[in-house]
C-alpha cells in the first residue's frame, strides 16, 4: 500500500495527460469512422428502421363488395348522363345520398368514383381501382389507419386467429359517403336483483338513482 | 297453533304412508322393475356408478387419458339426462408454442354489449343471471377511475355524449393471484396461458374470488335457466360444459374454441372491430403489432400479476 500512495503524487498528472491524450486520439477514430459509415449507409439505416417498425403485413384477403352494391351497373344510368362535378344536392330517389358527410366539403364524387367509367372507383393518382379493393382508395388519405388496418390494429378480422386472414373491407363497417358510426341501442345491462325478485326490464336505471334504502328509513 | 301442527304433518305422514303401503301391495317386484328406467334423477343427476367415480376420481392432472375420457363420457352423459340433448365433451389440449393475449381498441369500441350478449349464448349462461364474464364499463372521458364506472347504463343509445367504454373480464394474468389462493388446486394456468377452473373439483370457497384484483370470477348461486334448443353444446371440460351449481366460473378465452383457430365468441360478435385476439409468441401476429407499436396499458399494473389483456387507443 505504501508504494501506491508514494507514488500517486508524482505520476498522476502524467498520466493523466497520457490518458488525455489518447482519449483525444480515440474520440477523434471514431469521429472519422462512424462519419465514413454514416455517408455510406444513411439512406439504408433509415429503410431498416422504417421496417423494423412496420414490417410488411401477413398476407390477407379481402371479401368482395361488388356483389353487395344495390345499383351496381352505374353505367345503366350514367352512360346518358354527362358528369356533373359542381356540389349539389343529389337526387335520394334514385339512391344515391343527397349529401356527402364525409371529407368536411373538400370532396366530391370524382374524388373517389372514376368518371369516364363508372363501374371503378379511383385513387389519388386517378388509376382505376375496382369496388372490391375499394380500401385502397380510402388508403390514399387515411394512410396511417390503412397502415393499422393492414397490420390488425383496426377493423375486423373475420371467424379465426391463426390461419387464414380475411379481413372485412373499410366499406362493411363505415358507409363511405356518411363513414361515422351513428349510435345504437345497446344490449340489455346485467340484470340486478331488487329482494329476491328479477329485476323488471329498464328499471335497473331508475333503481340505482334512487336513494338507498338505509336511507329511506326515516322517511316512513 | 300447535294443534294445527301436529294435525296437518301428521295427517300428511298418515296419507303418504297408507298410499306408500297400498302401493308396496300391489305388487313391489312390478313397481321397482318399472321405477329404474324413469327414476328420477338421485345423486344429482348421476348414475350410481358415476357418482361413485366423481366421488373417488383424482385430480385432472393425474389422470391418464382413459380416465379423462370417462369423465368427459360422464359429463356428456349428465347433460343427456338433464337436457335430453346431445353435447360433445372435449379436452383438446393446448398448441404448443402459444401463449394467447387479448387487447381492446377503447377508440373504437362503442359499448354495445354484443360481447356480452354472445358470451352468454356461447358459455350456456342462464339468461336471467348474474354470472356474466364480460362487464362493459361507462366510463367519464378523460378519467380512468374505475370507482366512477358504471356497468348497469342503459340508455336508449350508445355511445353517449362524454363517455367511454371499458369492457371488463378475466384477464388471464400471467401470476394468477386466484391460482395461489384456491386451497384445493381447482385452477390453474394452462400452457397458452389461460387460467382454467375444473368445476368439478371446486368446492365453491371464493377466496379466489376475493383475491381476484378484477371481478373476473363470479359465483353461481343458481342453475343457469336457458331454452334447451339455444344450448351450445360444443363445449370444452375446461370451458362452457355445463357447470353444477355453487362453483366459480370466469372467461377463459373460449378455450373450446381459440384451441381450435376460431375466435373467441366476443371477439368474433364485435362488430366494430375493438378486439385484437392472438398468439403473443408469433412476432408477425396482430397482437403483437399492436403491443409493438401502440400506445397501449394494463389495468392495475402496479399490483404485479402480469394480465394478458391490453388496451390501446388508435
Amino acid at each position: 500500500m505504501r508504494w501506491l500512495f508514494a507514488s500517486a503524487p508524482a505520476g498522476k498528472a502524467e498520466r493523466i495527460g497520457l490518458f488525455l491524450k489518447l482519449e483525444a486520439g480515440v474520440v477523434a477514430f471514431f469521429i472519422v469512422v462512424a462519419s465514413l459509415l454514416s455517408s455510406l449507409r444513411v439512406g439504408a439505416a433509415t429503410d431498416d428502421q422504417r421496417a423494423a417498425r412496420h414490417p410488411a403485413p401477413v398476407p390477407f384477403t379481402v371479401g368482395a363488395r361488388l356483389e353487395k352494391l344495390y345499383f351496381y351497373p352505374c353505367a345503366d344510368c350514367h352512360a346518358y348522363m354527362d358528369p356533373d362535378d359542381n356540389l349539389r344536392e343529389l337526387d335520394v330517389e334514385k339512391g344515391h345520398p343527397s349529401k356527402l358527410e364525409h371529407g368536411g366539403g373538400l370532396i366530391w364524387c370524382f374524388s373517389c368514383h372514376d368518371s369516364p367509367d363508372y363501374g371503378k372507383l379511383r385513387n389519388l393518382l386517378a388509376e382505376p381501382i375496382d369496388f372490391d379493393s375499394g380500401y385502397q382508395v380510402c388508403g390514399g388519405c387515411h394512410s396511417q389507419k390503412y397502415l393499422d388496418w393492414t397490420h390488425g390494429a383496426h377493423g375486423k378480422r373475420v371467424a379465426n386467429w391463426h390461419g387464414d386472414r380475411r379481413l372485412y373491407s373499410c366499406m362493411e363497417c363505415h358507409n363511405p359517403h356518411q363513414p361515422a358510426i351513428l349510435p345504437r341501442a345497446p344490449e340489455p345491462p346485467p340484470p340486478i336483483r331488487a329482494g329476491l325478485n328479477p329485476m323488471a326490464p329498464g328499471k335497473a336505471d331508475e333503481v340505482r338513482r334512487s336513494r338507498p334504502e338505509w336511507e329511506q328509513i326515516n322517511d316512513r | 297453533m300447535t294443534d294445527d301442527r301436529s294435525e296437518e304433518p301428521g295427517s300428511e305422514l298418515q296419507g303418504t304412508r297408507r298410499s306408500f303401503l297400498k302401493n308396496f301391495g300391489i305388487g313391489t317386484a312390478g313397481a321397482v322393475a318399472a321405477a329404474i328406467p324413469t327414476a328420477t334423477p338421485a345423486w344429482g343427476g348421476l348414475t350410481f356408478r358415476e357418482a361413485f367415480d366423481d366421488f373417488f376420481r383424482k385430480h385432472y392432472k393425474k389422470m391418464s387419458p382413459e380416465e379423462i375420457q370417462a369423465m368427459l363420457n360422464r359429463v356428456e352423459g349428465r347433460a343427456k339426462r338433464r337436457f335430453g340433448v346431445d353435447i360433445s365433451c372435449k379436452n383438446t389440449p393446448a398448441q404448443e408454442g402459444v401463449v394467447f393475449g387479448y387487447a381492446i381498441n377503447l377508440g373504437v369500441c362503442q359499448g354495445y354489449r354484443d360481447c356480452v350478449s354472445a358470451c352468454i349464448k356461447e358459455n350456456n349462461q342462464g339468461r336471467d343471471s348474474q354470472v356474466q364474464y364480460i362487464r362493459v364499463l361507462e366510463m367519464d372521458r378523460g378519467s380512468v377511475n374505475l370507482e366512477h364506472s358504471e356497468h348497469y347504463y342503459d340508455p336508449a343509445t350508445v355511445p353517449q355524449e362524454g363517455k367511454y367504454y371499458l369492457p371488463v373480464q378475466c384477464m388471464q394474468c400471467d401470476d394468477p393471484p386466484c391460482v395461489k389462493a384456491c386451497p384445493v388446486e381447482a385452477t390453474w394456468m394452462e400452457p397458452d396461458g389461460i387460467v382454467v377452473i375444473d368445476y368439478d373439483w371446486c368446492i365453491g370457497c371464493r377466496y379466489c374470488m376475493t383475491a381476484c384484483p378484477y371481478w373476473a370470477r363470479h359465483f353461481n348461486w343458481t342453475e343457469p335457466e336457458l331454452p334447451v334448443e339455444e344450448l351450445n353444446t360444443n363445449t370444452h371440460y375446461l370451458g362452457n360444459r355445463p357447470r353444477p351449481r355453487g362453483v366459480v366460473e370466469k372467461c377463459h378465452f373460449c378455450v373450446q374454441r381459440t384451441r381450435e383457430n376460431r375466435q373467441p365468441a366476443c371477439m368474433e360478435a364485435c362488430p366494430t372491430g375493438a378486439r385484437v385476439f392472438g398468439n403473443l409468441l408469433d412476432p408477425d401476429s396482430e397482437i403483437r403489432y399492436v403491443l409493438e407499436n401502440k400506445t397501449v396499458f394494463r389495468l392495475k399494473e402496479d399490483l404485479g400479476t402480469e394480465p394478458k389483456f391490453w388496451y390501446y387507443t388508435d
